[in-house]
């Protein structure tokens, strides 16, 4: 399986010297994959498509809701700021010519909706350096959620992380060994096979049945989170 | 179905993947219900903060619905929303046309009856004709018709 490839991504570089092709020098960048699915999405949504930019939603509103956690610390609030980010950014999609990274893109937007209703409160919002909007424009390292948390949604994550935890020891070892390399090494699939000596089409099969294990015992916990919030 | 949302999940997926899933509007919901638990797997994993699902993208989603769709840069409106003006570009393009081809066509209209009446005012009218008609006022209807008759 190969990632998808844009012609048009400025990532494939070619380097020769005296600027002309030379095969047995050329040097060819990896195509960021998720930057290539982002931008077919992108494309798609542009004409009209509006599933695939519900898929670029689901994708980034966790991320955009964290980005957001660090300039807001009211739930509803963020809600509401991801929710206008993301209207503000379908408004503006067909303007968007992927001169740089989608969730770039998104995320500055969202920090400008945020910068907006925090001055609509009559809040100053916080000054930031070019660092700080790069670390925030970097979105993987977006983990840390800043919102007052109440005693319920931290027993509810603490349930979540438990049955999570505990589903993956019980997987078998191909299946956890897989997933953790995925998830927890950041490798792709083409690494990953590499590592575990197997086709990428059985990388891909067992990381989907680690995770579809995973979820079978977080469905009855996330029915009952849904009923409770 | 849900191995290519694993995929998707990690965008290790090529096009024809991503058309197939996308063709099949009636199960987006699901598609994305999976997304949201494999997220929450992966946050786990991570050692992320976990958040409990929400139904933000149904929330965000509804909005969209409501907004005109995008048609490559111009946009077309949605059915349940006639308040918003629609058009799109080959229409747009075409009356473009039709205006050009009008205003040509009246520039060489224009072109030709200025060349026509020179031709005539040099050669089929008589000297004196000319003459009489500069010497008398623009606005008087008998003397046009004197001139059509003694043309004749």
């Amino acid at each position: 399986m190969q990632p998808l490839k844009v012609v048009s991504d400025n990532s494939t570089v070619y380097n020769s010297p005296n600027n002309k092709l030379d095969n047995s020098k050329m040097e060819i960048k990896p195509v960021n994959p998720d930057r290539a699915l982002d931008q077919k999405l992108v494309e798609k949504a542009q004409k009209g498509d509006k599933q695939a930019f519900s898929l670029l939603v689901e994708k980034y509103q966790l991320k955009l809701y964290r980005l957001i956690s660090r300039m807001v610390r009211d739930q509803s609030e963020i809600d509401d700021i991801v929710q206008d980010s993301f209207i503000k950014a379908y408004r503006a999609i067909g303007n968007f010519r992927g001169d740089s990274a989608f969730y770039t893109w998104l995320y500055r937007i969202g920090i400008n909706t945020a910068k907006n209703h925090l001055v609509s409160l009559g809040k100053r919002p916080k000054a930031m350096d070019s660092n700080e909007i790069e670390e925030m424009e970097n979105y993987e390292s977006m983990s840390e959620l800043r919102v007052s948390e109440t005693p319920e949604s931290t027993m509810m994550s603490n349930q979540i992380a438990a049955t999570v935890n505990g589903a993956i020891q019980n997987l078998p070892d191909e299946l956890r060994e897989a997933i953790s390399l995925r998830e927890i090494d950041g490798l792709c699939y083409e690494e990953i096979a590499e590592l575990m000596d197997c086709p990428i089409g059985t990388v891909r099969s067992r990381i989907f049945r680690a995770r579809e294990t995973i979820a079978e015992k977080l469905k009855p916990l996330i029915e009952t989170t849904n009923k409770r919030w | 179905m849900n191995e290519k949302i694993s995929s998707l999940f990690d965008s290790e997926i090529n096009n024809i993947e991503v058309d197939t899933l996308l063709a099949k509007k009636n199960k987006m919901a699901g598609v994305r219900s999976s997304m949201s638990e494999y997220q929450m797997i992966s946050d786990v994993l991570k050692k992320n903060t976990v958040l409990p699902k929400n139904n933000l993208t149904d929330k965000i989603m509804s909005a969209i619905d409501e907004e005109p769709t995008q048609m490559g840069g111009f946009i077309k409106a949605n059915s349940s929303n006639t308040a918003v003006v629609s058009f799109e570009i080959w229409p747009v393009l075409g009356s473009l046309a039709v205006l050009v081809v009008i205003a040509s066509t009246a520039f060489n209209i224009e072109v030709n009856s200025v060349s026509t009446s020179q031709f005539l005012a040099k050669e089929d009218i008589p000297k004196e004709i000319i003459n009489a008609h500069h010497a008398a006022t623009a606005n008087n209807m008998n003397y046009f018709i004197q001139v059509g008759d003694s043309a004749k």
